[in-house]
C-alpha cells in the first residue's frame, strides 16, 4: 500500500487526526488539574476540548503577532499554555486527582458497548465521506486548505465571506492538512467523544453511573447530533464548548466551591465565540458566571472569567472589525454577522414605533416560523422544561433551577431575535433551517436536566454538594 | 376518581391511535374537539392517583412492544424515503410518536409513578424512540455505503456527491494555469452551484473565479477561461438553461464530457446557438 494511493492517503488521514487529538489532549491535560478530582473519561474529554480551543486561540494570537501559521508554532502555543498552566498548577498547589471509575456491568456495560459502537459508527462514517456539505466546501475547510498552503490568511481577508466566522474550526482542519491528511472530517466525531466524556463525567458526579449513561446514549441517538459530528460544520464544536460550559458553571455549590469549576466554564463559554462570533448565546454564559460567582461568594473570580469570555470575543470581532474597515463594509448590511446586525438594529429601532408596528404586524409570521423552526423540531424537549421546572421547585435544587433559567433565557433570547431579525432582513423566513441548527445546544441541555430532574425525583437527598 | 381517569386515559390512548392510522387533525373535523384536548385532559386527571399496579404490569409490554415497532418503523423510513411508512402501511409516524409518549405517561402512572416522574419519563421515551430509530438509520445508510464500497477513492466519492459538477471542476483543473481566472455564470438558478463563486474556489484554488457580467466584456483579458455550463439545477424561473448566453471570441474551447472524463479541443470561437454543452470551457481571446 503506497502512500500515493487512496488508502494510503486514508490512513495517512487517520494518523492525522489521531496525532491532533493526541496534541490537544495533551495540552489541554495539566489545565484540567483546576477541576480538582474528576475521572480519566471526563479529563481526557475536556483536556481535549480546552487544548484544540485554546491552542488555535493562540496560534491565531501569534499570527497576530507576525509569525505564520506552521506546525513549529502551533507547537508553540501549545508549550505557552502547559507553562501557563504549569505555574498556575504551582502558585495554587493544584495537583492530578483521579475519580475512581466505577466498573459497569450487567445493563451498565451493555449501554457502554452502544456508546462505543456508536461513536465508532461516527467515526467510520465521518472519515468516509468526503468534506460535501456547502458551507464545510465554501467557508471552513476551504479556509482550512488555504491556511495550510499560504501559512497566512492570504486570500482570505480579501472578502468579508471568508472571516464572517472565527477560525477554531478551521485551524483545526489547517493542522490535519499541514499533516498531510487528505480530509479532516474525522476530527468532528472526536469533537463528539469528548463531548460525551464529560457529560458522563458530569452526569456521573451529579447522579449515578446508569443515568450518567443514559444521557450519553439520548444524546449520541439524536438524529442532528449525530448527523452533525459526520459533517465538517461548526454547529457540533459550538454546542459542545457551549453545554459543557454551562455545566461546569453550575457545578460548583455554596458547599463544595469548586472554584476551577467556574474558571473552565468561563473559558469554554469564550471558546464559543471562537467558534461562531454571530450568536448571543454567550450572554446566558456571563449571567451564569455572576450568579454562580455571587452564590458561591467567588465575586473576583466570577468577574475575571466573565471578562475572559468578552476579551476572547472582543479578540476576533476587532480583527473581523479591521478586516470589514479594510473592505469598507463595516456599515453595509453583511448576511452574515447577526449579532452586530441585531444590536445595530436594536439600537436603531427598538425605541422607534414604526419597528414595533411592523413587529406587530409581523407577529402571525413570527409565530409561525416559530412554531416551525424551533417548536416542532424539539417539540418533545421543550415540553420537558415543564416537568423540569415543577422537579426545580420542588426540590428547591439550584443548579437544576440554573439549567431550567439557561433553558428560558435562550428561548426569550430567540424570540426577541427572530423579532429583530424579521424587521431587518427581507429574506427572514426563507432561512428557518440556520434556525433550527442555531438552536441544537438545548438538545444536550434538556436531556442532562431532564435526566438530573428525574435522578432527584427518585431520591430525597438534595445532591448539590457533590 | 381512578375510573374517570381510566376512561380518559383509554380514551387518549385510543384518539392518538386512530390518528395515527388516519392523519393528526382526524378527531378534529370529525368530533370538533382537537386530540390534544383529550391528551391533556388524560394528563391532568392522573393528578394525586393512586393507582394500581396490576394492569401496568401486562401494559408494561405492550409499551416496549409498541416502541420497538416505532423504532423499526422510523429505521426503515430513514434508509429509504420521507413517508415510506406511511405509503406502505398507512401509518402516520408523527402521530404516532404521541401515541407512544401517552401510552408510556399512562404506564409510568398505573405503575404508581409519581406524576412529575411519569411526564419526565413519557417525555424521555417519546424523544428516545424518534432519535434511536432515525440515528440507527443513519448509521446503517451510512455503512451500507462504506461497506458496499470501502476503498472508493476521493474522486469517485465526490462524483457521487457532485455528479456533473466535481468532473467538471477536475477537467478545468487540468486544462488551465494555476494564475488563471475562471469567469462563472451568475449565482441562482439553474446556476445555484457553478455559479457559486466561494463553491467553485474550492475546486479550482489557486485560480482567481468570478461572477462574468457579460456587460463588462474587458475582463476578459489574457489568461482569463469562461465556464460553459448549461446549468445542474432544475431551472425553476424565467432563466433559460444555458452559459454563456453571448458569444464570445476564444482561442479554444473545449467540450468536457463527465461522463468519460474526456475533454474535447475546438480552436473557435464561442457561439451560444451552436456550443449547447452540459459542460465546457473558453479560453478568451483578448486580440
Amino acid at each position: 500500500m503506497g502512500l500515493g494511493t487512496d488508502r494510503g492517503k486514508t490512513m495517512i488521514s487517520l494518523m492525522a487526526i489521531l496525532l491532533t487529538t493526541i496534541f490537544y489532549i495533551a495540552v489541554g491535560w495539566p489545565i484540567t488539574y483546576m477541576l480538582g478530582k474528576i475521572s480519566t473519561t471526563e479529563r481526557v474529554g475536556i483536556s481535549f476540548l480546552l487544548g484544540n480551543g485554546l491552542s488555535t486561540f493562540l496560534w491565531f494570537m501569534l499570527y497576530r503577532l507576525g509569525y505564520q501559521f506552521n506546525l513549529i508554532t502551533l507547537s508553540f502555543s501549545g508549550t505557552i499554555i502547559l507553562f501557563l498552566s504549569y505555574l498556575i498548577n504551582r502558585k495554587f498547589k493544584l495537583k492530578y486527582q483521579n475519580l475512581t471509575e466505577i466498573k459497569p456491568t450487567g445493563i451498565n456495560l451493555k449501554l457502554v458497548y452502544l456508546i462505543i459502537g456508536l461513536l465508532l459508527a461516527s467515526f467510520v462514517i465521518g472519515n468516509y465521506n468526503p468534506i460535501s456539505g456547502w458551507d464545510a466546501i465554501a467557508l471552513y475547510d476551504f479556509r482550512g486548505h488555504t491556511i495550510a498552503i499560504n501559512h497566512s490568511l492570504k486570500g482570505l481577508t480579501d472578502d468579508s465571506y471568508y472571516v464572517s466566522y472565527p477560525l477554531m474550526i478551521s485551524l483545526d482542519h489547517a493542522a490535519i492538512y499541514m499533516l498531510k491528511g487528505l480530509s479532516a472530517q474525522g476530527l468532528h466525531s472526536i469533537i463528539l467523544m469528548a463531548f460525551v466524556a464529560v457529560i458522563y463525567g458530569r452526569m456521573r458526579v451529579w447522579t449515578n453511573l446508569r443515568l450518567s449513561l443514559m444521557s450519553v446514549v439520548f444524546i449520541i441517538l439524536n438524529e442532528e447530533i449525530f448527523t452533525h459530528s459526520t459533517v465538517s460544520y461548526v454547529n457540533l464544536s459550538y454546542i459542545v464548548y457551549l453545554v459543557v460550559g454551562f455545566m461546569y458553571i453550575i457545578s460548583p455549590s455554596k458547599e463544595s466551591r469548586h472554584l476551577g469549576h467556574l474558571f473552565i466554564g468561563g473559558l469554554m463559554i469564550g471558546l464559543t465565540t471562537w467558534i461562531r462570533s454571530d450568536v448571543p448565546f454567550w450572554i446566558i454564559g456571563i449571567m451564569l458566571i455572576i450568579i454562580q460567582g455571587w452564590r458561591i461568594k467567588a465575586k473576583l473570580l466570577s468577574i475575571f472569567s466573565a471578562y475572559i469570555v468578552i476579551m476572547m470575543r472582543h479578540y476576533w470581532l476587532a480583527y473581523y472589525v479591521d478586516i470589514l474597515n479594510s473592505l469598507n463594509q463595516l456599515n453595509q448590511r453583511l448576511s452574515n454577522p447577526i449579532t452586530i446586525s441585531a444590536l445595530n438594529s436594536a439600537r436603531a429601532y427598538i425605541p422607534d414605533n414604526d419597528t414595533l408596528a411592523k413587529i406587530y404586524t409581523n407577529i402571525p409570521a413570527i409565530l409561525s416560523y416559530l412554531y416551525i423552526n424551533i417548536f416542532s423540531p424539539y417539540r418533545g424537549l421543550w415540553l420537558l422544561i415543564i416537568p423540569i421546572s415543577i422537579v426545580a421547585v420542588k426540590k428547591a435544587n439550584t443548579r437544576l433551577t440554573l439549567l431550567v433559567f439557561t433553558l428560558l433565557i435562550s428561548a426569550i433570547m430567540v424570540v426577541g431575535g427572530v423579532m429583530l431579525f424579521s424587521t431587518s432582513y427581507s429574506s427572514w423566513e426563507q432561512i428557518g433551517g440556520s434556525a433550527r441548527r442555531m438552536m441544537l445546544f438545548i438538545v444536550p441541555l434538556s436531556i442532562v436536566a431532564s435526566i438530573y430532574a428525574l435522578y432527584l425525583t427518585n431520591n430525597d437527598k438534595n445532591n448539590e454538594a457533590e | 376518581m381512578f375510573g374517570i381517569y381510566l376512561i380518559s386515559a383509554i380514551t387518549a390512548i385510543g384518539i392518538s391511535a386512530i390518528e395515527s392510522v388516519s392523519y393528526p387533525g382526524y378527531i378534529l373535523t370529525h368530533l370538533r374537539v382537537s386530540a390534544t384536548v383529550f391528551y391533556l385532559a388524560s394528563i391532568l386527571l392522573s393528578l394525586g392517583l393512586n393507582a394500581s399496579t396490576r394492569v401496568s404490569k401486562k401494559l408494561h409490554w405492550a409499551g416496549i412492544l409498541i416502541s420497538i415497532a416505532y423504532v423499526v418503523m422510523v429505521v426503515l423510513e430513514t434508509i429509504t424515503y420521507p413517508n415510506y411508512i406511511f405509503t406502505k402501511t398507512h401509518i402516520n409516524l408523527f402521530t404516532l410518536q404521541y401515541f407512544i409518549g401517552i401510552t408510556w405517561f399512562h404506564i409510568s402512572i398505573l405503575n404508581n409513578s409519581k406524576f412529575v416522574k411519569s411526564l419526565l419519563v413519557a417525555t424521555l421515551i417519546f424523544i428516545g424512540v424518534d432519535g434511536v430509530g432515525s440515528t440507527l438509520g443513519l448509521a446503517v445508510k451510512g455503512s451500507r455505503e462504506i461497506i458496499r464500497n470501502p476503498f472508493a477513492s476521493y474522486e469517485a466519492k465526490m462524483t457521487k456527491a457532485y455528479p456533473g459538477f466535481y468532473p467538471a471542476m477536475s477537467a478545468i483543473k487540468t486544462l488551465t494555469p494555476e494564475d488563471s481566472t475562471i469567469l462563472i455564470p451568475p449565482q441562482g438558478n439553474p446556476w445555484e452551484i457553478e455559479g457559486n463563486a466561494a463553491m467553485v474556489t474550492y475546486f479550482l484554488y489557486p485560480r482567481r473565479v468570478k461572477n462574468f457580467d457579460p456587460d463588462n466584456m474587458s475582463e476578459l483579458s489574457q489568461n482569463t477561461y469562461l465556464l460553459i455550463a448549461k446549468g445542474s439545477w432544475e431551472r425553476t424561473g424565467l432563466v433559460d438553461y444555458g452559459w454563456p448566453k453571448v458569444p464570445v471570441s476564444a482561442m479554444r474551447i473545449w467540450h468536457i464530457d463527465v461522463n468519460s472524463n474526456i475533454s474535447t479541443a475546438y480552436t473557435r470561437n464561442y457561439d451560444p446557438n451552436l456550443d449547447k454543452w452540459d459542460w465546457g470551457l473558453i479560453e478568451a481571446n483578448n486580440e
